[in-house]
């Protein structure tokens, strides 16, 4: 009984996990369709009329920072990381999944990591005050839209640490 | 301890950890944490983290990557792969080994607009693969050649290997791009020369009597044209000066979609997988940078690759001998690791090595030169034995070829980029005709 609630636990967190890793993609696929056409707006402001949209390079930047993040999570869930199996292809199963727990639970170190400075960077940003030059776009807010994606991220490698390689 | 043990050690720790399966990014991201508090200390670390992620996304010239990558989503979800392919194998389908030589051509069309080499293996293979081997091609020979030609995905401009070259080597996209068509068309021809000599030394490979060519090449032509203007106007765009190369990613990526959606064949359910492909691909590329932006920021203070060049100019080997050399370390690298992850990891060392020797071109030529090298030689990696990806990814989608067998079919096609490699190092005219031309 205790083990079978523990199993759906599991399930429940692992479902959770995935979804909120789609929807970060789905976010950050929506965020570059915005980018694609604010771009191919101001390229076709500049060469018909001479007009170009003001900054678009900047709000690139800070929409693009938003994106990646956006996409880490779902990285992460996929096993979309590159690692080198060529030594261990003699190694037994268990042992190689023994490895690969280790191996998220250094992505969650780096992730956390990432995480909790990136945060720390948003509240400097906010307490100097900093803006994007043209548009006048705050930093931290990009810093602090980050923060969410890393940390779930780091989760999602804490699930495959403690659970193993998703097959 | 000094600087060169140093550098020595971060990499010995990072070997290590690759090799016991620790994802590369991870691997690169630690050793270079090591470095950095071993050179500056804890606090100079944690303040320099603030804005790591930040930096690392928000760059402008690496933007160029996922968009492109979606571009090329937007490409394979809107089923431009088999017009590609219609129309390539009515042009060359009379030829013995025809429909090969066909899949070589449509995977270098499709790669005018797909900077990857798995996406163009993958999506060039679903269509041409099951065709082959319904006209009678082996399997040996179908998935060889889907596997080679997927690398023309990376050699034919856009190319991701290209964008992070020219970001570390501070040199000019739009002229990398340039500079690659050449070589690309190289190998292209030298892949379709590759399958003609094959099939005619190897008896069973392909059908003796071929299918007479299709009449459709018209008809065909008309769903080309769309990836023909889009190529066009992202290139001609770029190189003219009307946009910067993440413009004219963006510009290709919206043309693709519209494009996609005329022709009624990106359902939504598409659309949405291609963000989650462009998703886990942009993901793991920026994690590699990142991982790989640490421990070479950690390199950089030890001044390492300095010495490291000092070292070998001591050596007194000829210039192209030492370039030569780098070339086959690539080649032995690759066997291990990806590409990406060999580029941000080498040629930050490789790069002060090569602008340092006297090989009597200009430096701007020669980063380029340079690079066009770097970019053949890490394809190779891609479809050599021990873990060619782009065979393990084609060979998957066969179910009745075992690996070993297309391993054995992908020979001709090393032998054809061996003798292509060089060509380009003896002749930089190659690479740099059209970049010149441009000028």
């Amino acid at each position: 009984m205790a083990h079978n609630s523990c199993r759906l636990r599991k399930v429940v967190v692992g479902k959770t996990l995935e979804w909120l890793a789609k929807a970060c993609a789905v976010i950050g696929g929506m965020v570059m369709v915005a980018i694609t056409l604010i771009t191919t707006g101001s390229v076709l402001g500049r060469w018909l009329f001479n007009k170009p949209l003001l900054g678009d390079t900047e709000l690139v930047e800070f929409a693009m920072a938003l994106a990646v993040a956006a996409f880490l999570p779902l990285c992460q869930w996929r096993g979309g990381n590159i690692i080198v199996d060529f030594f261990t292809t003699k190694a037994s199963q268990a042992a190689r999944d023994r490895l690969d727990r280790l191996g998220a639970g250094l992505m969650v170190v780096m992730m956390a990591l990432l995480a909790w400075r990136t945060a720390a960077g948003a509240v400097s940003q906010k307490e100097a005050g900093s803006t994007t030059m043209l548009m006048g776009l705050p930093e931290w807010t990009a810093f602090a839209a980050m923060v969410p994606p890393l940390a779930l991220t780091a989760l999602i490698a804490l699930y495959s640490a403690i659970n193993g390689p998703r097959k | 301890m000094d600087a060169l043990t140093l550098a020595l050690l971060l990499f010995a720790t990072m070997l290590v950890l690759m090799a016991i399966r620790v994802p590369i990014a991870a691997a690169m991201f630690f050793a270079g944490l090591v470095g950095y508090v071993a050179m500056a200390g804890w606090l100079p670390l944690l303040n320099h983290l603030k804005s790591y992620a930040y930096g690392r996304f928000s760059s402008y010239d690496l933007s160029v990557i996922p968009l492109f990558l979606l571009m090329g989503q937007f490409a394979t979800q809107g089923g431009l792969s088999r017009s590609l392919f219609t129309f390539a194998n009515a042009l060359l389908g009379g030829f013995r080994g025809g429909m090969a030589m066909a899949a070589i051509v449509a995977c270098a069309l499709f790669g005018a607009v797909c900077g990857s080499s798995i996406a163009t293996a993958a999506t060039i293979g679903s269509v041409a693969l099951p065709e082959m081997r319904k006209h009678g091609y082996s399997g040996k020979l179908s998935t060889a050649t889907l596997a080679a030609g997927g690398t023309l995905g990376i050699m034919i401009p856009p190319s991701v290997v290209l964008v992070i070259y020219a970001i570390l080597a501070e040199q000019n996209i739009a002229k990398l791009f340039a500079a690659a068509v050449v070589p690309g068309l190289i190998a292209m021809v030298g892949y379709i020369i590759a399958i003609a000599i094959y099939v005619r030394v190897v008896p069973g490979l392909a059908p003796d009597r071929t299918a007479p060519a299709q009449r459709a090449l018209v008809a065909s032509a008309l769903g080309v044209w769309p990836i023909a203007a889009i190529f066009l106007t992202v290139f001609g765009g770029i190189y003219g000066g009307v946009f910067t190369p993440t413009e004219g990613a963006a510009v290709g990526a919206a043309a693709t979609f519209v494009t996609a959606v005329v022709r009624r064949e990106l359902s939504w359910h598409g659309f949405i997988q291609s963000f989650y492909a462009t998703a886990e691909s942009a993901a793991m590329i920026f994690m590699i940078f990142v991982g790989a932006d640490t421990l070479n920021s950690a390199l950089a203070l030890t001044q390492a690759p300095n010495q490291l060049a000092a070292t070998v100019g001591a050596l007194g080997w000829p210039p192209l001998a030492i370039v030569a050399a780098i070339l086959v370390f690539y080649v032995l690298l690759g066997c291990v690791m990806d590409e990406l992850s060999m580029i941000l990891l080498t040629i930050p060392i490789f790069f002060p090595l090569i602008m340092a020797l006297d090989l009597g071109l200009p430096p701007a030529e020669k980063a380029i030169w340079f690079g066009i090298l770097v970019l053949m030689v890490v394809e190779i990696g891609l479809i050599a034995p021990p873990v060619g990806l782009n065979v393990y990814v084609v060979n998957g989608m066969d179910k009745e070829t075992p690996i070993a067998e297309t391993y054995r079919g992908v020979v001709p096609f090393l032998i054809s980029d061996a003798i292509r490699t060089v060509m380009l190092l003896l002749f930089p005219v190659l690479s740099l005709a059209l970049v010149r031309l441009m000028n």
